[in-house]
């Protein structure tokens, strides 16, 4: 019973870390043209971005599983790339989860960039600062909490993930079985003693990342 | 005056409206994934006979369970096993002996190939979850029967339920997998793409129906169960995926 705890709790944390680092490596460009941008599309991109907020993950669940088929073009060409199946692996709930996770990187990004004071950066590249230096000098430290509330609300929102990885995941200890299925098999198997540790420690984790972020936020 | 008069109409239309719900109403009957097809035909023919409303809610039988333990308004449940109708028996949740409805079998499906256990050599093979699905349990232990099991342990893709299985191998996410052969029978599977585990290979599958204690039409509940309990019922059965009466 533990070490089913044990491999899903590993698995879930290795979910949510891939799927965070991805998505602070891909969001903030998509942010920051989305905060600047003047395009005629840029509403349509903003709602596509959001879309995960407001669609029943049933809804993608079934795009994705169909997608992923590997007769399907996004399972064949990822085969052919890899030679590994998409549909049921961790690439597959990794690729699933930067989708359904992006609203809430890309969003605290965005509004933070959007007050971005562009004169500061304006003076800077006058006085001849070169942009990784005006990238790291400037960037990050203005936007510093909104990267932390990004990566955090990214994190626990991959935890916290449930109805895609139902129906793409398969189940698979060790490869698919994330907590929040685990708990699901728990409960319709009656095994309520399991049940409870697995939803204690879901509960425990979320409330301290959502806490010590808050702490962050709060300080400075 | 008038006023008054229309909220007593609409009142009396509320009780009535109440009274009717809870008696006349639609039995509400929890079934599992795998008896869809054969309930939807089953069911059909209570109600043409009967003349009564049926509202069938399909799930894993693990689900709807828990669901009659938390105080759902089930009037009957027809589950994929014996031991959770037994266990709501025991708990005082619904009205015993658990009765057996129907005896399944399990297939293997290859939606696109030849369907023979000795295909399974490589790709990846659903399989309904054997902890909590009793179609999954059988297909193990024909598997260990014939002595692949131990070859294919560690390809397999578990679905919840022998429907989420059938909708892997629909959707063309799985090219094989374990299904209930009730399933099989409603999509019109051609003969050279399913294989049914012998009845030998495994413990037989037998599917127990309860009606629910608190039900305000256990009457009516009983007399769905009696229903397809008939010959006449479990000969149709027979034609539909599930073992003939024995």
């Amino acid at each position: 019973m533990a070490e089913d705890v044990l491999a899903s709790l590993t698995l879930t944390a290795a979910l949510a870390a891939t799927t965070t680092v991805a998505l602070l490596i891909l969001a903030p460009p998509l942010a920051w043209w989305l905060a600047h941008t003047r395009r005629r599309g840029a509403s349509l991109v903003e709602a596509l971005v959001a879309l995960p907020l407001v669609l029943p993950p049933t809804v993608l669940g079934f795009y994705l599983l169909l997608a992923m088929a590997e007769d399907a073009w996004l399972g064949a060409s990822w085969h052919s790339l890899t030679g590994q199946p998409l549909a049921f692996t961790f690439s597959g709930l990794v690729l699933a989860s930067i989708i359904y996770s992006l609203p809430f990187v890309a969003q605290p990004l965005t509004a933070s960039f959007r007050n971005t004071p562009t004169e500061l950066l304006d003076a800077a590249s006058v006085m001849g600062i070169a942009p990784a230096t005006r990238f790291l000098r400037f960037m990050l430290p203005l936007h510093r909490r909104a990267l932390v509330a990004a990566g955090v609300l990214g994190f626990a929102h991959t935890v916290g993930e449930f109805g895609i990885v139902l129906m793409i995941g398969g189940n698979i200890p060790g490869e698919t079985r994330v907590l929040s299925i685990l708990l699901f098999d728990q409960v319709e198997s009656l095994d309520y003693a399991s049940a409870h540790l697995t939803a204690a420690i879901l509960l425990a984790a979320s409330l301290t990342a959502l806490t010590l972020t808050y702490g962050t936020l709060r300080r400075r | 005056m008038a006023i008054p008069t229309s909220v007593a109409w609409v009142l009396l239309a509320l009780c009535c409206g109440q009274v009717l719900g809870s008696v006349g109403g639609p039995l509400k009957v929890a079934v599992a994934a795998n008896f869809r097809a054969a309930f939807v035909v089953v069911g059909g023919e209570f109600e043409r006979v009967q003349g009564l409303e049926l509202a069938p809610v399909f799930g894993s039988s693990g689900l709807l369970a828990t669901q009659i333990r938390q105080g759902a308004p089930f009037d009957a449940f027809l589950s994929a096993d014996m031991a959770r109708p037994a266990a709501l028996v025991r708990d005082g949740l619904a009205a015993g002996p658990v009765r057996i409805y129907a005896r399944g079998k399990v297939a293997l499906w290859t939606p696109k190939g030849n369907a023979s256990p000795m295909a399974l050599q490589e790709g990846r093979i659903g399989l309904p979850n054997p902890k909590l699905a009793p179609y999954g349990q059988a297909a193990v232990e024909c598997m260990q029967a014939l002595g692949i099991w131990e070859g294919i342990q560690n390809r397999l893709v578990f679905g919840n339920n022998v429907a989420q299985v059938g909708h892997f191998l629909t959707a063309g996410s799985l090219p094989a997998g374990f299904v209930a052969l009730g399933q099989l029978v409603s999509v019109d599977a051609p003969a050279e793409r399913f294989w049914v585990c012998p009845a030998n290979t495994h413990r037989p599958i037998e599917q127990g129906a309860v009606v629910v204690r608190r039900s305000p039409m256990a009457f009516a509940a009983e007399r769905l169960l009696d229903f397809i309990a008939a010959p006449a019922r479990q000969a149709r059965l027979a034609q539909l995926g599930y073992a003939a009466d024995g």
